[in-house]
């Protein structure tokens, strides 16, 4: 059974069709990734699912309903959560109180003005930064932690909505190759706990291929490939648009002279 | 009113309009490089129109008027400059506002500079040697020197656009419009290019200033009149860009030339006197184009500025310290009353301290916090100070009603004007909020019959039990510590940290569910209502209230009083309201020259502490334990 159900996507900009009828779904507790080279269309699909873009055109249909179109803390509401590109927490809070904050809201509680938020959810804060192997740093100010640490905190808020399923951009972007398959490791073994679906755009193909469940390709807005790590390392489309025809390679034919 | 009058009124909205863009030029100009707003730009304009009159009055003749025209425009370019390297060079680093309150401060210096040199009479400049005459057109005479003003607002224009776009210098002033960060990492001297885009911006306000010789006398009102009017075109046209502040400022000077030749109109049986919205006219445009086109008529969405500023620390609730000094005040406050029986005087000043200290609290509560910096708090303000007159003086209610409505008043005003006001960002709401304080400011101006105009409204006495002085004190102090203590709690509740949390990250905040306008939007509406008891107390404090109380000015003395405490404590407001109205007191008590003094207080201040007061005890504290 899918999760996500994305069908016929279209987004142009002006006369670029950025994403161009694009298909797939994320099944229940699987792990996918969506690559594809520079401006091929991923980060706009990936915006469009998340909410942030409206599409032109399609179906993003979640948890049976379309949300297509929907407000990111719709979707949020929904079950999704989601991590980005270039980790973005909450400055002005320790670790924690980033955590709390999401489960504040998460539980409806945003609109309440006695109580301090410092004695909300504090557990279930501490569990989720236990989780992700923060719990030693959840006093610090977010804006002091180290880079990785501040991806670990994303994730922890990511989580807090106790998401079905998990759209993360680039989770691994701007770390050490190390710190990488770590987080990677981290985030696998979570989801499967948790039975979380997720899907996420990947520029490392290490990561990739060691981790997805399943792989789908993106070139110039279009799908072009689905499918497991060997089918998608031996398939040629892939191949061409990752690395060229191979033509490049060839001695070119002398000129006359 | 004929075709004609309507026409002949739009030449004379064009000659104005040429003087209002050369300032606001300017001001975008200096704006888009450096990012800092420009208070202390409307002074310039002033300074200009000063110099060239007395140039030249002494000198005489065409030499007198044209060199001096284009002297004085040269030497107002070069005090620019000087105030950039001296002054505005040290605080690029320190929080945007902050240099707010720095040129703030030159306003004040400026403006006693100007009366210690020139006295309080205005200056009257002669008339335009060769262009004395007048022009007939439609059957009326225009002014040539009006046709030369028309003539020169598009010349500039050009040439503007012309250095902009060819020169390379004007090729880096775009850049750095762009992004600075990228400039400074090509390589190029980003002092040298602050210090010369300032003073063009100054030469070109000076130049404005200096040509209005001929049209009106120069006066002490000028600089902050200008300003005004400058920031709405700029905002109207876009910021950074020079096409937008012409278009703009055509725009504004038409629709008040037009209001003026409507006059009276009967709208369903009402006599409606359309030339008395001349004064809120610029304003009701500027709204109009910001909720329409965010960012003006020709301007585009503003690049990020890569924070320079030290972020904020976290949140920590008060300390056994600061609870005891907390505790120690409000006994403080209980006591003075019994203490101060021999000098009536101590409790006017803490009255007064007290509703500054609520004033600033509340502002702070959405700038700090709410990060949205409102140029226009003193609205609330008069919402609630004229609710709890007017109901006095209408409906002879008494003193408890009256304060009650006031804040509800205050409420439903900031609900209606922040519900646009948090669709906007940065300098944009600030303009906004300002303009909405300007329209509130006019309806009461001009609105005689009910709020008494410019008279105001007089004898709004404390009725029984407060109609002794202590017994208002110890109202305004427990209102005052009521009000804190709330705010306080708000903070620290869930919809506080939703409000940092939209401000910190907006992305983040949406993708965790936090529909962040909404946030700040009843953030906005708690602090205006908070605002509004500050108001209402202080109708009854005063026993009388004009549009002066609610001007520009309040919700400026707001900002600084916010920034010379500290904006990123909770504390901040309070120490910075108290030493601001008390600064004030004790200097306005001391000389005539108070401006200039409380300038020169608030420019060390800033110098010495760019974090504010407590922001810098903070970090002196830290210092202290981190010794070795």
């Amino acid at each position: 059974m899918s999760v996500l159900s994305v069908a016929s996507l279209s987004k142009s900009f002006g006369a670029l069709r950025a994403v161009n009828d694009v298909s797939f779904s994320v099944r229940e507790g699987e792990f996918l990734a969506l690559i594809g080279p520079n401006g091929a269309g991923k980060s706009t699909c990936f915006n469009m699912i998340n909410g942030q873009l409206r599409p032109n055109a399609g179906e993003i249909r979640f948890a049976g309903r379309n949300i297509a179109g929907l407000p990111p803390r719709a979707i949020f509401r929904l079950g999704v959560g989601r991590t980005f590109q270039i980790a973005a927490t909450f400055g002005s809070m320790t670790a924690i109180e980033n955590v709390q904050t999401a489960l504040i809201s998460h539980a409806g509680e945003t609109y309440r003005f006695w109580r301090p938020a410092a004695a909300r959810h504090r557990e279930r804060a501490l569990a989720l930064l236990n989780q992700v192997g923060m719990r030693d740093a959840a006093l610090r100010s977010s804006r002091e932690l180290a880079y990785g640490d501040s991806k670990r905190l994303e994730f922890a808020i990511a989580l807090a909505n106790e998401p079905r399923l998990l759209l993360m951009d680039e989770p691994t972007a701007g770390m050490a190759p190390r710190e990488r398959n770590e987080l990677i490791a981290l985030v696998k073994r979570l989801v499967v706990e948790r039975k979380i679906s997720v899907l996420f755009t990947e520029h490392s193909m290490d990561v990739v291929f060691a981790f997805a469940d399943r792989i789908i390709v993106m070139a110039r807005g279009r799908l072009i490939a689905d499918g497991d790590a060997k089918s998608i390392r031996e398939n040629p489309r892939v191949q061409e648009v990752y690395f060229g025809t191979g033509k490049a390679f060839e001695p070119k034919p002398q000129s006359a002279r | 009113m004929s075709l004609n009058s309507l026409l002949f009124q739009a030449l004379d909205g064009l000659a104005a309009a040429s003087g209002l863009f050369f300032v606001a030029a300017g001001l975008s100009l200096i704006f888009g490089v450096t990012r800092i707003i420009n208070i202390a730009h409307g002074s310039l304009y002033m300074l200009g129109t000063y110099v060239a009159a007395t140039l030249a009055n002494h000198i005489g003749g065409a030499l007198g008027f044209w060199g001096g025209i284009l002297t004085t425009a040269v030497l107002i370019g070069l005090i620019g400059a000087v105030i950039e390297v001296v002054l505005l060079r040290r605080i690029y680093r320190a929080p945007e506002l902050f240099q707010l309150l720095a040129t703030f401060a030159l306003v004040l210096v400026i403006n006693d500079a100007t009366l210690w040199t020139w006295g309080p009479e205005d200056v009257l400049g002669p008339r335009a040697p060769g262009l004395r005459g007048a022009v007939e057109v439609l059957g009326r005479y225009l002014p040539s020197y009006d046709v030369f003003l028309i003539a020169a607002g598009p010349v500039v224009l050009i040439a503007l656009h012309f250095v902009l776009i060819r020169t390379r210098f004007g090729r880096l002033i775009r850049a750095a419009t762009q992004d600075r960060e990228m400039l400074g990492a090509l390589g190029v001297n980003q002092a040298l290019l602050f210090t010369s885009v300032f003073a063009l911006g100054s030469l070109l306000s000076g130049l404005g200033g200096a040509l209005q010789i001929a049209r009106e006398p120069a006066n002490l009102l000028m600089d902050l009149t200008v300003i005004s009017d400058a920031f709405v075109v700029v905002v109207v046209g876009g910021m950074g860009s020079i096409p937008g502040a012409y278009l703009a400022a055509v725009v504004i000077a038409e629709v008040k030339a037009l209001c003026i030749s409507i006059g009276v109109v009967t709208i369903a049986g009402v006599a409606v006197n359309v030339s008395k919205l001349t004064l809120v006219a610029e304003f009701l445009v500027m709204a109009l184009v910001l909720i329409a086109r965010p960012y003006g008529l020709l301007g585009r969405a503003q690049s990020m500025v890569r924070a320079l500023a030290e972020p904020e620390d976290p949140l920590r609730p008060a300390g056994p310290a600061l609870k005891l000094l907390g505790a120690a005040a409000v006994v403080a406050l209980a006591l003075l009353p019994l203490l101060a029986r021999n000098s009536p005087y101590a409790l006017v000043l803490g009255i007064d301290v007290l509703i500054a200290v609520l004033f600033a609290a509340s502002l702070h509560f959405i700038m700090g916090p709410g990060g949205m910096h409102s140029f226009g708090h003193a609205a609330y303000f008069g919402l609630g100070a004229y609710a709890a007159a007017l109901l006095v003086k209408w409906f002879a209610l008494s003193m408890p009603p009256a304060l009650i409505a006031a804040p509800v008043v205050a409420l439903l005003g900031a609900a209606l004007f922040g519900w646009f006001a948090v669709r906007l960002s940065g300098v944009y709401l600030a303009m906004l909020t300002l303009a909405f304080a300007q329209i509130v400011w006019s309806i009461v101006f001009q609105w005689s019959e009910v709020t008494g105009g410019s008279n105001g409204v007089l004898g709004i006495w404390p009725t029984a039990p407060f109609d002794n002085r202590a017994a208002l004190f110890w109202l305004t102090a427990a209102l005052t510590v009521v009000g804190i203590l709330l705010l306080r709690t708000f903070l620290f509740a869930p919809f506080g940290y939703a409000m940092r949390a939209g401000r910190d990250s907006p992305l983040r905040a949406e993708a965790i569910g936090i529909d962040v306008k909404r946030v700040h939007w009843i953030g906005f509406t708690i602090a205006g209502a908070v605002c509004g008891v500050a108001g209402g107390v202080f109708a009854f404090a005063k026993g009388s209230i004009s549009p002066e109380t609610i001007d520009v000015s309040r919700s400026i003395n707001g900002l600084v009083m916010v920034l010379l405490g500290g904006i990123q404590t909770l504390s901040g407001p309070i120490v910075g309201a108290s030493v601001f109205a008390l600064l004030q007191d004790t200097i306005m008590r001391q000389t005539e020259y108070w401006r200039a003094l409380l300038g020169g207080v608030i420019l060390l201040l800033v110098l010495a502490f760019p974090a504010g007061i407590v922001g810098g005890l903070g970090k002196l504290g830290t210092a202290w334990r981190r010794r070795p």
